[in-house]
């Protein structure tokens, strides 16, 4: 496993915006590497209203974390401890 | 030989003992082909997300174990082939930090309001999973590591103190949804 470095910042914009405001990816601000996918509670509030996973510039998450993440989130969904989308029990 | 961890989904329609047994007959299973059991983690039954074959229900179950390659395909067949198992996830095993066998927080069922919650409130915020290890609970867990212990109970509670420091900067992501 490849040594992951925590609190790359994230990269300029050219053009429009200014150098993103600092939104620190809060699993590395926690140090925090593996993310389990059993824990419905944490992933729950990066998906949105319709079971759709946030995109990274909206959860503010680094690359190496958003990718795992979303592996955790996909297992999750598998296992059904989260939901594919939002609407089932009618 | 790796360390996996295996959770499966056994079929509502059933009582503790025809539970016990299915689990056991995993255990059997990965035991029969050089396989360790290293921790049993039991989560009962559970509201799904989705219908599974038109149960909204669901008897969880995680097993953290050691085997090799053999012990993998035979499991998998395993469940494929037998009625009760609905759902099944193998993966390699990971933990945060890694010297702890433990898995993540365990959320029980849905359905029913866990009073561990009450607590969680009173702990101090913690920054982060890893000063867990800090703590005076985790003796409990240098004492699973060393030796395997079947039901890990513990592990529920030891790890929901952590979701106080995840549940922090939630009110932070609010305002800072709306689109720049």
């Amino acid at each position: 496993m490849y040594k992951k470095r925590f609190n790359k910042k994230p990269g300029e914009f050219k053009g429009a915006f200014k150098s993103r405001r600092r939104k620190v990816c809060r699993f590395c601000e926690d140090k925090i590497r593996y993310i389990g996918f059993h824990n419905d509670r944490l992933l729950r509030r990066f998906v949105n209203e319709r079971g759709k996973i946030v995109a990274r510039r909206v959860s503010g998450n680094c690359a190496f974390h958003q990718r795992r993440l979303t592996t955790a989130i996909k297992r999750a969904r598998h296992l059904a401890i989260m939901p594919y989308t939002s609407e089932y029990y009618r | 030989m790796r360390i996996y961890e295996s959770t499966f989904i056994l079929s509502p329609q059933a009582d503790d003992v025809a539970f016990d047994q299915q689990i056991k007959a995993v255990i059997d299973l990965i035991e029969r082909n050089d396989g360790k059991t290293i921790q049993e983690d039991r989560w009962g039954i559970r509201r799904l997300a989705y219908p599974i074959k038109k149960f909204t229900q669901g008897y969880y179950t995680r097993l953290v174990f050691e085997g090799n390659n053999k012990v993998l395909s035979e499991l998998e067949r395993f469940y494929k082939l037998e009625e009760p198992y609905i759902r099944y996830l193998t993966v390699l095993f990971e933990s945060d930090p890694k010297e702890r066998i433990l898995g993540d927080a365990v959320q029980s069922s849905d359905a029913t309001p866990v009073p561990n919650r009450t607590e969680k409130i009173e702990e101090p915020v913690s920054a982060s999973e890893t000063s867990e290890s800090s703590r005076p609970g985790n003796a409990e867990s240098a004492a699973e590591e060393t030796s395997p212990i079947p039901v890990a109970e513990e592990a529920k509670t030891e790890e929901l103190p952590a979701e106080t420091a995840e549940s922090e900067p939630e009110s932070n992501d609010e305002p800072e949804k709306t689109e720049e």
